[in-house]
């Protein structure tokens, strides 16, 4: 899959910049070598699984009007360009997730100005791959957008010398198809059952292209809020964790990992015309297999089997989130605390105090869970190859033994 | 390049053309002045405009209606009603223009109104990353956004902005206006990218200050302008229209601004100046400066980083005729702009506009 901008100048002269961090400790780095790499969370795994879904779910049985569209190894191209755009947005965030508050800087991080600059080119290429991406949401459904709304005007003047039809901005806010058909025919005596279809269908279009515009950009506001809440440790002098319970963290979860996956598939299959339950299905899957993509993730420092003593970890992850909340909070502080040596937290005293808890043990049983339920999702659309890849995904990230 | 030396002849052809009287005196750094109001006998532009955009910023902050507090007070705190609503003023006025003069109908439409909301939000979550970009302190009289909160945080209300700005644009359900704005937005990055690197060539530096300048501040007047003028009127020739006003009008107020650094003082403008040349930047009076003094040409080269660069480039500005060369420059675009209106019919917010391009030579922040 590659991205289109990936030929413009702007990603070379970014690479260039980023060069110039080698040597810095800026997070821009990490998240690019992470990038470039080819390592297990480098998958384009978003991207992926909506092309998957587009496979599974195939050409929408009711509705004829995609005819027009490319599919190539039955994937329609927008669907591929779908695709192409949540990659592009997760990217972003990424790149995002990575600047520096300034003002917290210590003398280990290095020189002031080198974190200045790296802050500068992430917001920068974080940006760019946005701008790349709504251009994308954009073109989505048209070689030539012009057209589109002309062709409308054109036509929306009805065949007869009646007068009905009288102003196009009427004719755009009709919602659904049924609504029109029957404006059209009440105020037009005597139009043509085909021109009706006609331009129903291309308000259908237009409806389709600003639905699945608004779902990416939901996703985006999701995600925004996900990496905001990610980022917000708690302020108080003793606690170094949220003090949050698993279904605040599912919320939460759900906006940083579930929200962008799960609105891809479900824009994946309004492209392709599928009705809402098939939406709805391909939304859920999307949804389980992110958070189960996400636990499974946060579970590796727990059941890796060599992990080296100066391994961290992340203190809001679901196994520690589980811990806490079977601990009760206090205890939890109590084990921070013994676990501290100097100010510092000694992880491997700590990993192993969870590991003697029921934190770990929970948060499989949790991501079985999602991934269970994404199975579920995925019986709705037809058995394929498409299908079964979609499901090894799931079985791929539950497997723990 | 060419407009360059077009500039250069004309001003050496044309010396007259500085007794204008709305040319900015070049002052020395330590006093400012306000320029006195030039004549209330018209209509004041923004008067008229921003009668059709009561509830603007209230409308905006629903659009940023999300649960953590701390990211809705982020996203909404440049949404005060205390800017100029400069651009969301323009947009107003021009889909009335072009309301009036496709059908004699003057309301906006609700699509059209979206669209001043919309630019208004692109151009804040431009703001509000350049700020970090910059490492700026203030703007508009007040504490950024990344100096309260952090730059972490800072750019996610950017992102948030823009991404609450892409939902609103989905909703008018119009795939030509979602491709203008998404343009816009894309015009937006290349021209903080043009800003990262600069051009060896004396030749080539005006004609890359021109596209930076047409990218980062009037790609989006421009297509904003024609945003509305699609959604009123079906006449592609209007559709132009409203694109060349925008864009010339958006050219002449960075120019303005441009100037305004070396100009104006930092309680006037709500940010400090000579940000630009301590950013490294070269903007038009510079440009024009190392016309006169070659040894500006080292300076531009380091991108002043020098100590003492900064002063020393000021006072070559000053010195030289820069500051009027770029505001000779500046009339020239509103005079196309303004030639450009003309040609839609006659109606108060046409002429709204016209007036518009004019404040923009004689803002003084």
């Amino acid at each position: 899959m590659s991205l289109r901008c990936l030929l413009s100048d702007e990603l070379s002269n970014i690479a260039m910049q980023v060069r110039k961090l080698v040597g810095t400790q800026h997070p821009l780095l990490t998240t690019a070598r992470g990038l470039v790499q080819d390592s297990r969370n480098n998958l384009q795994l978003r991207g992926l699984v909506v092309l998957l879904i587009s496979k599974a779910a195939g050409p929408s049985s009711v509705n004829a009007s995609c005819q027009n569209y490319d599919m190539v190894s039955g994937i329609y191209s927008c669907q591929r360009s779908l695709a192409e755009i949540t990659e592009l947005i997760h990217t972003a965030l990424l790149v995002h997730r990575g600047i520096v508050n300034l003002s917290e800087l210590q003398s280990s991080d290095g020189p002031l100005k080198d974190m200045h600059f790296g802050n500068k080119i992430a917001i920068l290429s974080g940006d760019f791959l946005l701008a790349n991406a709504c251009n994308g949401l954009a073109l989505l459904q048209n070689t030539k957008p012009e057209r589109t709304s002309s062709s409308l005007e054109q036509i929306a003047i009805p065949p007869t010398n009646k007068p009905g039809l009288t102003h196009l901005a009427a004719l755009k806010r009709l919602p659904s198809k049924s609504q029109v058909r029957s404006f059209l025919q009440n105020s037009c005596i005597g139009a043509k059952m085909d021109w009706v279809q006609k331009v129903s269908q291309m308000i259908t279009r237009v409806q389709t292209e600003e639905k699945v515009v608004e779902l990416l950009a939901s996703a985006l506001r999701d995600l925004v809020q996900g990496v905001y809440h990610e980022n917000s440790i708690s302020a108080k002098e003793d606690s170094i964790t949220n003090d949050i319970g698993i279904s605040t963290w599912k919320e939460q979860t759900f906006l940083s990992h579930g929200a962008l996956l799960a609105k891809s598939c479900q824009a994946a299959m309004e492209l392709a015309k599928h009705d809402a339950e098939v939406q709805d299905m391909a939304f859920q899957y999307g949804k389980h297999m992110a958070m189960s993509h996400k636990i499974n993730s946060d579970l590796q420092p727990f059941i890796k089997e060599k992990t080296s003593d100066s391994t961290t970890f992340n203190l809001n992850s679901a196994p520690v989130v589980l811990h806490q909340e079977i601990l009760g909070r206090d205890l939890w502080i109590k084990q921070i605390v013994e676990a501290q040596e100097k100010g510092r937290l000694d992880y491997a005293k700590l990993r192993e105090a969870i590991k003697a808890g029921k934190g770990v043990t929970s948060a499989i049983d949790l991501c079985r869970y999602h991934g269970n339920k994404a199975l579920a999702a995925l019986e709705s659309f037809p058995p394929s190859e498409a299908r079964s890849a979609l499901e090894n995904i799931v079985f791929a990230v539950t497997r723990f033994s | 390049m060419s407009c360059f030396y077009l500039v250069k002849s004309l001003t050496s052809a044309c010396l007259n053309m500085y007794s204008i009287s709305r040319l900015h005196h070049t002052t020395s750094a330590v006093f400012c002045y306000s320029k006195p109001r030039s004549g209330e006998k018209y209509t004041d532009p923004f008067q008229l405009g921003r009668r059709y955009l009561k509830g603007l910023y209230e409308d905006i902050r629903k659009e940023l209606l999300i649960s953590p507090i701390e990211l809705k007070e982020m996203s909404e705190y440049y949404f005060d009603g205390k800017g100029k609503a400069f651009r969301p003023v323009i947009v107003v006025l021009m889909a009335r223009a072009c309301n009036s003069h496709y059908n004699n109908s003057r309301d906006v439409q609700a699509s059209q109104r979206s669209i001043a909301l919309i630019a208004e939000m692109i151009h804040t979550a431009s703001l509000v990353h350049d700020d970090v970009i910059d490492d700026a302190s203030s703007r508009r009289g007040k504490h950024t956004v990344n100096k309260i909160w952090g730059e972490k945080k800072a750019v996610l209300a950017g992102d948030l902005i823009l991404s609450a700005a892409s939902i609103a644009l989905a909703r008018i359900g119009n795939t030509t206006v979602i491709s203008i704005l998404t343009q816009v937005i894309e015009d937006l990055v290349r021209g903080e990218f043009l800003q990262l690197g600069s051009k060896e060539n004396e030749n080539e530096r005006f004609a890359h200050y021109l596209e930076k300048t047409f990218k980062k501040t009037a790609s989006l007047i421009a297509n904003s302008c024609k945003a509305v003028s699609v959604l009123g009127c079906p006449d592609p020739v209007v559709h132009e229209i409203a694109y060349q006003y925008g864009k010339n009008v958006g050219i002449a107020f960075q120019l303005i601004d441009d100037v305004l650094d070396f100009t104006s003082c930092s309680e006037q403008m709500g940010k400090p100046t000579s940000a630009d040349l301590k950013l490294g930047l070269a903007t038009g009076p510079v440009l024009f400066a190392c016309q006169q003094f070659p040894e500006m040409n080292a300076l531009i080269m380091r991108r002043f980083s020098l100590p003492g660069d900064v002063d020393r480039a000021r006072q070559y500005v000053l010195q030289s005729d820069g500051v009027q060369q770029t505001t000779y420059l500046a009339q020239r675009y509103c005079h196309e702009a303004v030639r450009e209106i003309s040609k839609l019919r006659p109606s108060p917010e046409r002429d709204a506009l016209i007036q518009l391009s004019e404040t923009v030579l004689t803002r003084d922040k």
